[in-house]
């Protein structure tokens, strides 16, 4: 071993580090243990990797080949630009997920540290060579049939030159961003952390969604590709990653002097992950070699606070929801639900933007008023024993909810303004508009349901609420809307007579309408009693 | 006037009547032990103390205060280690205890200090970053410990409390509970095992089927059962009316001879 080449070593070692994390994961399992009383565990290991491998590669192939045949069939060279960035884009989540956890494994399970006593120099470029050869380079499979089948309608070189470069700094770029989440973030000899369950899900629900877009309508991504046309020439060329579709793909027909600057920016691009890298890579491996079995218990101390309690209602329910891919699958899966609704924008019932934003606030928080209890689950009977009343809990759960769905209504009216028309003041005053409405329909249904639970409940779940928790949701939400929306529709019949006059009076009516409603429902006597408690 | 008073407390499940009419006194400043066996009402009795039960009828005042009028009242003066350890699996030992330390409003400085002091006494740091779902019965049991004690209670409710514990630990648990009453807190411990009962608690009330079977310290016990040499065991059968377990294991060993073919 020691005669090995200093390339030699570099693949050894890198080899090494997978075989240890698949024996990690493995060594505990019946069948492995039958296994290595007949087999050679070398020749298993290696079977065993280059199986899993070609099992990725298989499966991302055959998922994209058969959702970009569909468009090669039609010569449809627009949609398998778009198609060809949505799996760019999942490339990347997949790649900052998969590093994250491939860095984590080394960390906890102290698999790089007893290098240090072996008479042999570990190359500092090890985990990440061991990382893209063994697991991260199968990935590539998903982008690579969009590369092909574009290049077969257009036979455009460009496009498989810089399909490939960017598929590498794609790559580059995830574990760049996983290594700094892992710097900075902090090592934790944890089994999951918040960050990898997000990114978890959101790849899943990207695949899914991309899935399920193409089933619903497959002029889907005429549509994306129209949207990003109508973006400004230098963001097109330059944002990351929205600029992909362009330089891989859709930039067939451009003068040469053009190209020549794209592949020289795709290069320089590659080059810069490379120089990033370089400056963190000495970080990365001091810490991977050093791996700690424990933090010290000066440093756990020091994260001993006592914060207000909002404060500590929202830290507690942030972590176990983002902690728990269960309960974050709960969070997101109300969103999944209107994809298809995204898709029918500008035809028959949600020919208005807003009829789509008003569909999705009641959606998600009739589910939420739901969810964001039922992930309490056991937690119910400490809250139970604690000094917090069912007005508190039922205010902070509120709180949290509104922040969640803050953040996935901006998301939605950028995308929506994209696609509808160009943004503006007025996707501020609906932001506002929905959000009053979200949080007056969350508050009321979550006290509705809280007020259902027995006393002494020791665990939350879905039934907890009756047989059909969901059906009396339903039907305040649509009272509440239907309070919100009447009263807009008569004083826009007396002031312009018309019912609908235009998007900013109809918004802007709805505003002062639905600060009413607010005060009316939930700045009430117990609203204030709860404040107290703010301290 | 008692720390704790109990008044005609009465709690039905439907049909079912777990608590019959309960009257009791407790005084501040001791370890008071609730023995039963399964199902005769102590985990009610003890979650009606904790304010987190209603009764059906009847009161139960602490420090003169009524529990179910006045829940956030008694909350705040009690901690309350249930059966199992019910914890959010997700959080940290540390993140749970900074949670804690929130709703009873716990400076940093005395949050810092008593968790550094538990932690350290029952062996708790080396787990105090991980996960708690990752914890074992012992530890999460521990973890629930330190949660009822950090906001330095009036009242501890401990509803089998010790269950889970290694025998260090238990021990720690026990002398900390005994250097808590010697301050004037007291301990209210529920229990089915004789011998924590007989070592720890000053005075023991005997629950059986929701009634009070008998009441004081094992001396008074001894004289109400009528058996003055005999240990908690044999006075708490006799006091619930199993003296004749006698009769039912030799019932017992009968039916199993007769029923074995050799």
């Amino acid at each position: 071993m020691f005669a090995l080449d200093k390339k030699n070593t570099i693949m050894f070692l890198s080899k090494v580090i997978t075989v240890e994390q698949r024996y990690l994961a493995l060594k505990d399992s019946p069948q492995f243990q039958r296994r290595m009383e007949y087999e050679n565990k070398n020749q298993y290991f290696s079977r065993y990797i280059l199986t899993s491998y070609a099992m990725n590669a298989m499966t991302f192939s055959l998922f994209s080949v058969l959702l970009n045949s569909v468009y090669f069939g039609e010569k449809n060279y627009a949609s398998i630009a778009s198609l060809g960035l949505i799996f760019y884009i999942y490339l990347f989540i997949l790649g900052i997920y998969n590093s994250l956890v491939f860095l984590n494994s080394i960390y906890v399970n102290n698999i790089m540290s007893p290098l240090k006593s072996v008479p042999i120099k570990v190359n500092v470029n090890v985990p990440l060579i061991s990382w893209f050869i063994y697991n991260a380079s199968s990935y590539i499979f998903i982008v690579i049939p969009s590369i092909i089948f574009f290049f077969l309608l257009k036979f455009d070189y460009q496009t498989i030159f810089l399909g490939v470069l960017f598929s590498f700094a794609i790559l580059l770029l995830s574990f760049i961003i996983s290594s700094v989440i892992f710097i900075y973030g902090g090592q934790k000899s944890k089994k999951h952390s918040s960050v990898k369950n997000v990114i978890k899900i959101l790849s899943l629900f990207i695949f899914l969604g991309a899935f399920y877009s193409i089933l619903e309508n497959p002029a889907i991504f005429s549509h994306v590709t129209v949207a990003l046309n109508s973006l400004p020439y230098d963001v097109k060329y330059l944002i990351f990653p929205v600029n992909l579709e362009y330089l891989i793909y859709l930039n067939y027909n451009a003068p040469l002097f053009l190209r020549v600057i794209e592949i020289t920016v795709s290069i320089i691009i590659l080059l810069a992950f490379l120089f990033i890298y370089s400056k963190i890579r000495y970080r990365l491996y001091n810490i991977l070699m050093t791996s700690e079995e424990n933090s010290s218990s000066e440093i756990i101390l020091s994260k001993i606070k006592s914060d207000k309690l909002y404060k500590g209602f929202l830290k507690k329910d942030i972590k176990s929801t983002f902690r728990k891919s269960q309960n974050l699958t709960y969070i997101f899966l109300p969103v999944l639900f209107t994809i298809p609704l995204f898709l029918e924008i500008g035809t028959g019932v949600f020919s208005s933007a807003l009829v789509l934003l008003i569909y999705l606030t009641i959606f998600v928080s009739s589910f939420y008023s739901l969810f964001l209890l039922v992930i309490e689950g056991k937690g119910i009977e400490i809250l139970n024993s604690l000094p917090v009343t069912r007005n508190q809990i039922s205010y902070y759960k509120s709180i949290f909810g509104l922040i969640i769905f803050s953040v996935i209504a901006v998301v939605v009216i950028i995308i929506l303004s994209l696609l509808t028309r160009n943004p503006g003041v007025i996707d501020i005053i609906e932001f506002i508009d929905i959000i009053l409405l979200f949080y007056i329909i969350l508050y009321t249904n979550i006290r509705k349901l809280i007020k259902k639970l027995p006393a002494g409940v020791s665990n939350l779940n879905y039934y907890s609420f009756g047989k059909y928790p969901l059906l009396p949701i339903f039907i305040i939400s649509i009272i509440v809307l239907v309070a919100s929306i009447l009263p807009v529709l008569g004083i826009s019949y007396i002031l312009y007579h018309n019912v609908y006059h235009s998007l900013f009076s109809f918004v802007s009516i709805n505003i002062f309408i639905n600060i009413i409603i607010f005060i009316i429902t939930v700045l009430n006597k117990n609203f204030f009693e709860i404040r107290k408690y703010y301290k | 006037m008692s720390f704790i008073e109990i008044k005609d407390l009465y709690k039905r499940y439907g049909q079912t009547t777990a608590l019959n009419g309960i009257n009791l006194n407790i005084e501040s400043g001791q370890i008071y032990g609730i023995l039963g066996p399964n199902g005769s009402g102590k985990t009610t009795l003890l979650k009606i103390m904790a304010a987190i039960l209603a009764p059906t009828t009847g009161s139960v005042y602490i420090n003169g205060i009524k529990t179910y009028d006045n829940p956030d009242k008694i909350k705040s003066i009690i901690g309350y280690i249930p059966e199992t350890p019910a914890l959010y699996e997700s959080l940290t030992p540390v993140e749970f205890f900074n949670f804690i330390g929130s709703v009873f409003h716990i400076d940093d400085k005395d949050l810092k200090q008593r968790i550094n002091a538990f932690t350290s006494a029952l062996e708790l740091t080396k787990y105090l970053n991980e996960f708690i779902g990752s914890l074992s019965f012992g530890t999460k049991q521990k973890v629930a410990i330190i949660s009822a004690l950090i906001h330095d209670p009036e009242l501890i409710i401990m509803d089998e409390g010790m269950n889970g514990l290694d025998p260090k630990s238990s021990k720690i648990i026990k002398e900390l509970l005994k250097s808590l009453t010697e301050k004037g807190k007291t301990v209210i411990f529920s229990t089915h095992i004789m011998e924590i009962a007989e070592t720890v608690c000053d005075n023991i009330s005997i629950l059986y089927n929701g009634n009070i079977a008998g009441t004081g310290n094992l001396e008074a016990l001894r004289q109400e059962a009528g058996s003055s040499n005999s240990d908690l065991e044999d006075v708490f059968l006799k006091l619930t009316g199993d003296e004749d377990l006698d009769n039912l294991l030799n019932s017992l060993k009968d039916t199993i001879k007769s029923t074995t073919h050799e």
